[in-house]
């Protein structure tokens, strides 16, 4: 293969653009750039490695070669600066419509909720009509059957309540004659109690009245003594009470 | 000196049948001690004696007529001497009764305590009307009334049945 022939576009096409393409970056840019020197490197290795010109030759050759390895390196320079500042564009041109793209998805996402919640809204509605309806049904069937219950409650009351008053007046009526009979027993007793109690009160009365008269009788027994009795009788009442004085031991001699 | 009689003494004690005798024995006894001594010719006992009842006197006459009391001063004021302090020794036995106490009265009672209780008491007879009959006695610092209501309620207690039968008899 000729040095010579070597179109370094097309190696830069085929072996870096790829790789550059693939990083956009200012770290992928100079890895590119590494791989591209040391690209070159291994050609001119193989080159003089395969090759073996003379010394003027290869003086000339060398100094071609370092000509055209300026070039080509100032070249690669540039286009590297040239793609850095294209992959610069394309960044800053992504980035933009990156944000545009937000920018946009918000908008849609916005429209898009906006327009969810709208559906969801009337869908709600519709549910919420077919509730109020299923509601109100539900509500006119309860109504009615609790009129039903009512009116059958009522009845069962009523029913009840009269078979209650019957009851009653039975129990009242039973109850009635229980107690009429017991008033009967109570007013019986009370009878005989208040007939004993005033055959005691008359018995304690008239010993009273026995008592207050025999007292009148020995008061009247004693005045009438005392003054109707002899000197010789009170003589005789003293000696006998100094006898009966002496009896209980009175003197004590 | 003779030794005197208790009897004496005691015969002479019973004569005082009341606080009011034996006041007028002790004041007989010290005229006669007080006589016993005066210098100046002496006034005859009987003399002496004439304020005592006859009773009283005849008694103390009765010793003081004995030779031995009779013959020497000594033994005269000796037994004065004795008399006077069984007179203050007699105790008092206060009697309270319904009538007036009359000297046949007191005689009777003064009779029963002589004969009952001895010569050695004397009696201080005073009269409660309420009593009605019977007599109040206090003797030693004791008390007790055996009187003519209590008798009647006793009797009144015993025959109370035929007492209220015979109120309850039905008038004819």
């Amino acid at each position: 293969m000729d040095i010579t022939s070597i179109n370094f576009e097309t190696l830069l096409s085929v072996h870096v653009e790829p790789l550059l393409s693939a990083v956009a970056s200012p770290l992928g840019i100079l890895a590119a750039n590494a791989l591209l020197l040391t690209g070159f490197g291994f050609t001119v290795f193989s080159f003089l490695k395969h090759m073996h010109p003379s010394k003027d030759e290869s003086i000339e050759l060398l100094k071609q070669a370092r000509e055209k390895e300026s070039r080509i390196l100032a070249a690669a320079q540039d286009e590297s600066a040239r793609m850095i500042k294209e992959a610069a564009q394309n960044a800053s041109h992504i980035v933009s419509n990156a944000e545009v793209i937000v920018r946009n998805a918000e908008q849609d996402m916005k429209a898009a909720l906006s327009s969810q919640l709208q559906k969801e809204e009337q869908k709600l509605a519709g549910i919420s009509d077919e509730i109020m309806a299923a509601y109100r049904l539900t509500l006119e069937s309860a109504k009615k059957e609790y009129d039903k219950t009512a009116e059958s409650a009522a009845r069962g009351i009523a029913d009840g309540a009269h078979d209650a008053i019957k009851e009653f007046q039975a129990f009242f009526t039973e109850k009635t004659v229980q107690y009429q009979s017991v008033v009967d027993q109570h007013i019986k007793e009370w009878h005989a109690e208040a007939r004993k109690e005033i055959h005691d009160y008359k018995r304690e009365a008239m010993k009273k009245i026995d008592d207050g008269i025999y007292q009148i009788v020995l008061s009247v027994a004693k005045q009438v003594l005392g003054k109707t009795i002899s000197m010789e009788e009170h003589q005789a009442l003293i000696v006998r009470a100094l006898d009966e004085a002496k009896k209980e031991g009175f003197f004590g001699l | 000196m003779n030794q005197l009689s208790p009897e004496r003494i005691t015969a002479i004690l019973g004569t005082i049948r009341t606080a009011e005798d034996a006041g007028l024995m002790l004041d007989a006894v010290k005229k006669l001690a007080e006589e016993l001594f005066r210098a100046k010719e002496s006034v005859p006992v009987e003399r002496l004696l004439s304020s005592l009842p006859q009773r009283m006197s005849y008694a103390l006459l009765q010793v003081l007529s004995q030779p031995e009391i009779k013959e020497s001063r000594q033994a005269t004021n000796t037994f004065l001497v004795s008399l006077h302090e069984a007179i203050k020794n007699m105790e008092i036995l206060k009697i309270e009764i319904a009538i007036q106490p009359t000297g046949e009265t007191i005689d009777r009672i003064a009779a029963w305590v002589g004969r009952e209780l001895g010569s050695q008491i004397i009696l201080d007879v005073q009269r409660d009307a309420s009593l009605l009959g019977g007599a109040r006695l206090i003797f030693r610092g004791r008390y007790k009334e055996i009187s003519l209501p209590q008798f009647i309620d006793e009797a009144g207690a015993r025959e109370k049945e035929a007492i209220l039968r015979q109120i309850n008899k039905p008038v004819a």
